[in-house]
């Protein structure tokens, strides 16, 4: 039981990590069609610059400074590159951000190497808050927490109240339709994708001390986040959000229980002592598996309900 | 048509020379360049394969080094079968056998990936690729874990009787099958299938209301990739005789798609140039210089963004265009164009060099390989920056020009239309 | 030397390559130069060099003759490896080195015995200073294959050694990634703590994919719950460093034994986390050589700082290069199979004690070190960290021999 409270709370925590950089990513994809997959780069982007800054001022700033500069970035890239390549069609535009997340990483090589950045948690936020168990969490992780809840209720007021919001949405089921009203809809897809790769910029920031900042980082986290995007449904942020807090938690589950899979699939193989091709199979827990649940997750339910949980039509 | 029929020989020519080049390789070359060579080869024929989805029929699949995988694996399993006696099969039929298994793979992962619409599919398959990668690593007594599985391919039941020891014997064995791979590749574009194929690519609705199957034609689309992906895994494996659970990695598949689009999705034989070119690249380039993996990059993205039609299209594009502007004015326009743009050039590759020498030698302070310049100098900063603004400003001020121009034919034309009216 | 002879130097190799190429011994470094491991290339190319300059400047061999380092970018790749040793061997170099990368070190080495197998009269010697992949010199060890690193089973006798050492620890938890490594990682453990310390409980011993996991906090929770009193991982990279962060914020207050945390990277990825709770075991550390504290230890770490302006990582690689010129001098001939007969056996005096390249299997056997990572009481500490290693235990090359389950076979 006691368990099962860390298992909420862990799985919660770490899914709110997984939906800060999945916001992004979800609003572009939902406003624009846009798989972008240089998504994790421009979260990498924002924890190098954070480092850098860090260094030279405090956290405090690059909490602000970085993200920005990331957004930036992120619209010289849609005015300059994606923009030309949308005549050309979506696969053409998933391989140029593809191709992009490439050519960031080389870049960040060639300025910083290719160690880890000792990039710290602001010692502010540094020590235990609550014990849940035996197991403590340090306020750095309330910290983001907060920002991440704080990302999604302000991304929902967006959507939802205000102007741009509204022809985000418009433009999600009625394209065509903002088109001929004379909207700028371009103007449109570059402020949205400068947005959306603020938010990963953001997620650096925060994850980026948390977890690792150096070069394989963008690789690392770049295919659970379509896992999430597109389990949680086209153009749905709750989704998103529904599918991080659950892979989370599904996780910090996983690893909990000792299940040996062959006790389920054919009773007493285990103890046959069976020695040959996938002899592994004999010892495999359940927690092994834990990290790639999502995959096995994202092909079962393509498979059945290609619309993911929440979304409203087909991919 | 001139200008098809010229195309159609430059294409030809393109086709003769290549093949001419790969014939004599073996007397060109160490066995160095042999084996690179065939490395080349063996991407071409991979790289076909993975185009019958992604130029052909329009699937978007991140996962082709699955079948590639399932073909290296089982052709090592084979080959050592071979050799201890229990498979009666002669060496040289060992990618049949491959690509058999990669084509069952692909009967049975299509069922699954092919539910539903591109992005879900492009999904699917990257979904079904980290699964089986990591299905890789977990059963090191099926996939060798870190160290792989190796074979020794000098094996004594073989149809020529050669012993398949040298560079140079595996590369003809490899040639063989690539190049009829790539053929049966091509011809298939030219039948019913591969017609309906890009039916379903450019309108599914319309295939649908003639009487055909999309889902159908996917479904065969799909298995034709993986058996001809499998069989390229399979000539990998007879070449270097080793094969680890990395096979499976993004960087496989990511490699492949890379070669396909650089050389031309909407073109038959696009992807296979594109191989070749890429390999060379992977081998030339970096020796040339450490930063090639950007340059690689840039090449890419140059294409995605000015090129779609890669380079095959870009090459047999050229007796259309002098066609329709004359030689004169295309040479002209060509050479503006290269003007241009090399400034930029020279001094993007100048800052480029510059910051992977200062991030990456023993001592940034000692002269560079490039020309001896000093990484540190401002004022070599100074002018590579400013080469960069020359070519910028150049480009800008033509775009202005071509705008106006433009906006002048706009009012011309309107003016002559009033005036008819 | 002045500007000028340096450059008339430059002309006159440039004009007569083939009189050099006659005069020095070539080696070939295969390391990736390019894309996301280059540093790493470069770091180990600073020591393969060095280490050549070492045995050129005290006379060169066979009397006067240079040994010349050729670098071959492999790009991270076991399939452009093969292809660039085959590059090397059509120059005519006939001693490869290399490893990075256990996959690619495997793939070159089985391409070497190939290449050996069918050119009996033509043979190519390889010195591998990277690879910890036991089975390489266990079970595949070849006539003209030598390991200058200890594999990861001789780690881990050192590791039980110094846990066995410690009567305080009554159970462990064994946490690794489930490929090759992590696997061998557990199996030597428990073979070990059999031996050793047959009291010690192994309360946990757990797999997880290879660097998926980027939240590790259930995974101390099950350590916190199984109240083991140190944690073992042959964790390296990001897995390791982690699970080291996690560890800390959870409160997790256990020692945890590694084998990578001293490695390229990992002191800075790790940080102040590992402050006290982590020990690593290594064959140097930038205070290694202080345990036996010689003029000469002393002048390599000072002179390699001056020249590339880094710390020594991999002093192996030193190692290697002074026993293959030791080698050849001793062979009197760069032919590969009379230097692996001079090699096979040999002994050299290595400022951190002396090491043995051990006849049966061609695993050199070099002392190792377990120490804690701390801020207090060193002298040098790790990639400008202010954090460094405290040496805790020397075990001597001798005390790590009794493990050769292999023989190679004299060719000929």
């Amino acid at each position: 039981m006691e368990y099962l409270a860390f298992a909420l709370v862990n799985g919660l925590l770490y899914g709110m990590l997984l939906f800060m950089l999945a916001s992004g990513l979800t609003l572009i994809f939902s406003m624009m069609g846009v798989l972008n997959f240089a998504h994790g780069s421009f979260y990498m982007l924002g924890a190098y610059f954070a480092y850098q800054i860090g260094a030279m001022g405090s956290f405090w700033v690059a909490l602000f400074v970085a993200p920005v500069l990331v957004g930036v970035i992120g619209m010289a890239v849609e005015r300059y590159g994606l923009r030309v390549v949308h005549k050309h069609g979506h696969v053409a535009e998933l391989l140029f951000t593809f191709g992009l997340a490439y050519l960031i990483e080389e870049v960040v090589l060639m300025v910083w190497g290719r160690q880890p950045m000792p990039y710290r948690v602001p010692e502010a936020l540094n020590f235990p808050l609550f014990t849940l168990g035996e197991v403590s969490f340090s306020a750095y992780r309330g910290f983001m927490f907060l920002i991440a809840l704080a990302i999604f209720v302000v991304l929902i007021v967006i959507l939802r109240k205000t102007r741009l919001g509204m022809l985000v949405q418009a433009a999600l089921s009625h394209p065509d339709v903002l088109w001929s009203l004379g909207h700028d809809v371009p103007r449109l897809f570059m402020l949205v994708f400068g947005g959306g790769v603020a938010l990963a910029g953001l997620a650096g920031v925060i994850g980026g001390n948390f977890l690792i900042t150096e070069p394989g980082m963008a690789h690392h986290v770049g295919t659970i986040l379509f896992v999430i995007v597109v389990i949680g449904g086209l153009g749905s942020l709750a989704g998103a959000f529904i599918a991080s807090v659950g892979i989370g938690i599904l996780q910090t589950l996983m690893v909990a229980y000792d299940l040996r899979l062959a006790d389920v699939l054919v009773p007493g193989l285990a103890e046959s002592g069976y020695r040959g091709p996938f002899q592994e199979i004999t010892t495999m827990t359940l927690a092994n598996l834990g990290p790639v649940m999502p995959y096995l997750l994202l092909v079962v339910l393509m498979a059945l309900r290609p619309r993911g949980l929440l979304g409203k039509r087909d991919h | 048509m001139p200008n098809a029929n010229l195309r159609t020989l430059i294409a030809a020519l393109l086709l003769l020379v290549i093949a001419g080049l790969f014939l004599a390789a073996p007397w060109l070359g160490s066995r160095a360049t042999i084996l690179m060579v065939t490395q080349a080869v063996i991407l071409a024929c991979f790289a076909m394969a993975y185009n019958v989805l992604l130029g052909q029929t329009g699937l978007l699949s991140f996962g082709p080094a699955v079948y590639f995988g399932i073909g290296a694996f089982s052709a090592l399993y084979a080959v050592n079968g071979i050799s201890s006696g229990q498979l009666p099969l002669p060496l040289e039929l060992v990618p049949l056998l491959a690509g058999g298994a990669g084509l069952v793979a692909a009967l049975v992962f299509g069922l699954i990936s092919l539910r539903s619409g591109q992005i879900a599919f492009a999904m699917i398959t990257m979904g079904l690729a980290e699964l089986t990668h990591v299905f890789a690593m977990v059963f090191p007594s099926v996939f060798g874990g870190e160290r792989g599985v190796s074979i020794d391919r000098m094996v004594e039941n073989t149809l020529t009787g050669w012993g398949y020891g040298r560079p140079d014997e595996i590369y003809w064995l490899v040639l063989f099958w690539a190049v009829l791979s790539i053929a049966t590749l091509a011809w298939l574009t030219r039948t019913p299938l591969g017609r309906l194929a890009n039916a379903v690519r450019d309108n599914e609705q319309r295939v649908a209301f003639l009487g055909y199957s999309p889902a159908r034609i996917r479904y065969l689309q799909f298995a034709l990739s993986g058996l001809f992906s499998g069989l390229a895994g399979g000539l990998f494996a007879l070449t270097y005789e080793i094969a680890n659970a990395d096979i499976f990695g993004l960087q496989t598949s990511a490699g492949v798609l890379i070669a396909a689009y650089v050389g031309g999705i909407g073109s038959v034989f696009g992807p296979a140039l594109g191989a070749i070119v890429v390999t060379l690249l992977e081998f030339r380039l970096a020796r040339a210089t450490e930063a090639w993996l950007l340059y690689y990059g840039l090449i890419f993205m140059g294409i995605v963004m000015f090129a779609p039609q890669g380079l095959w299209g870009l090459l047999t594009g050229v007796p259309t265009a002098i066609g329709r502007e004359g030689f004169a004015v295309w040479l002209t326009q060509r050479l503006k164009g290269l003007a241009l743009l090399l400034p930029g050039f020279v001094g993007g590759v100048l800052i480029v060099e510059m910051s992977s020498h200062r991030a990456n030698a023993y001592d940034p302070h000692l002269p560079m390989h490039l020309l001896g310049l000093d990484a540190f100098s401002p004022l070599n900063w100074v002018l590579a920056l400013g080469l960069v603004a020359v070519s910028a400003a150049l480009l800008l001020a033509r775009r202005r020009q071509a705008g106006r121009r433009r906006r002048d034919g706009l009012t011309a034309g309107a003016a002559l239309a009033g005036g008819a009216e | 030397m002045n500007r000028n002879r340096l450059i008339a130097a430059a002309f006159a190799a440039a004009l007569m390559p083939a009189a050099v190429a006659a005069q020095s011994v070539r080696v070939a470094h295969i390391d990736p130069f390019s894309g996301a491991f280059a540093n790493v290339g470069a770091l180990n190319g600073m020591h393969v060099e060095y280490g050549a300059a070492l045995v050129n400047q005290s006379g060169g061999v066979l009397g006067g003759r240079q040994l010349e380092v050729i670098r071959f970018d492999n790009n991270a790749n076991p399939q452009d490896a093969v292809v660039v040793l085959q590059e090397a061997i059509d120059q005519g170099i006939r001693i490869i080195t290399q490893a990075t990368n256990s996959g690619i070190a495997l793939a070159v080495q089985e391409a070497i015995v190939r290449h050996n197998r069918r050119n009996p009269d033509d043979p190519v010697l390889y010195l591998n200073y990277g690879s910890a992949d036991p089975s390489l010199t266990r079970d595949h060890c070849d006539y003209y294959s030598f390991r200058f690193e200890v594999h990861s089973g001789m780690k881990q006798l050192a590791i039980v050694d110094a846990i066995a050492a410690n009567p305080e620890i009554d159970s462990v938890y064994i946490i690794g990634q489930d490929y090759s490594h992590g696997h061998e990682v557990s199996r030597y453990t428990r073979a070990y703590l059999a031996e050793r310390r047959p009291d010690i409980e192994v309360v946990g011993d757990e797999f997880h994919p290879v660097g998926r996991v980027r939240d590790f906090t259930p995974y101390i929770a099950r350590i916190q719950a199984s109240g083991a009193d140190a944690v073992i991982t042959g964790n390296f990279g990001t897995d390791l460093s982690l699970l080291i962060r996690a560890a800390n914020e959870g409160g997790l207050t256990s020692t945890i034994y590694t084998q990578y945390a001293s490695t390229f990277g990992a002191p800075t990825a790790i940080g102040p986390d590992g402050i006290g709770r982590v020990i690593d075991t290594a064959h140097w550390t930038p205070d290694v050589w202080l345990t036996h504290n010689t003029e000469a230890g002393r002048q390599l770490v000072e002179d390699f700082e001056r020249t590339y302006n880094a710390e020594i990582g991999s002093y192996q690689i030193l190692v290697q290069m002074q026993m293959l010129g030791a080698a050849i001098n001793a062979a009197g001939s760069d032919n590969p199979t009379q230097i692996a007969a001079a090699l096979s056996g040999a002994t050299f005096d290595a400022v951190t004690g002396p090491v043995m390249m051990r006849e049966s299997d061609h695993q050199l056997l070099h002392p190792l070190f377990v120490s804690v990572f701390t801020d207090e009481g060193i002298t040098n500490d790790s990639e400008g960290t202010g954090i460094g290693w405290r040496t805790l235990r020397e075990i001597p090359a001798s005390e790590l021999s009794d493990d050769s389950t292999c023989q190679v076979s004299v060719p000929g």
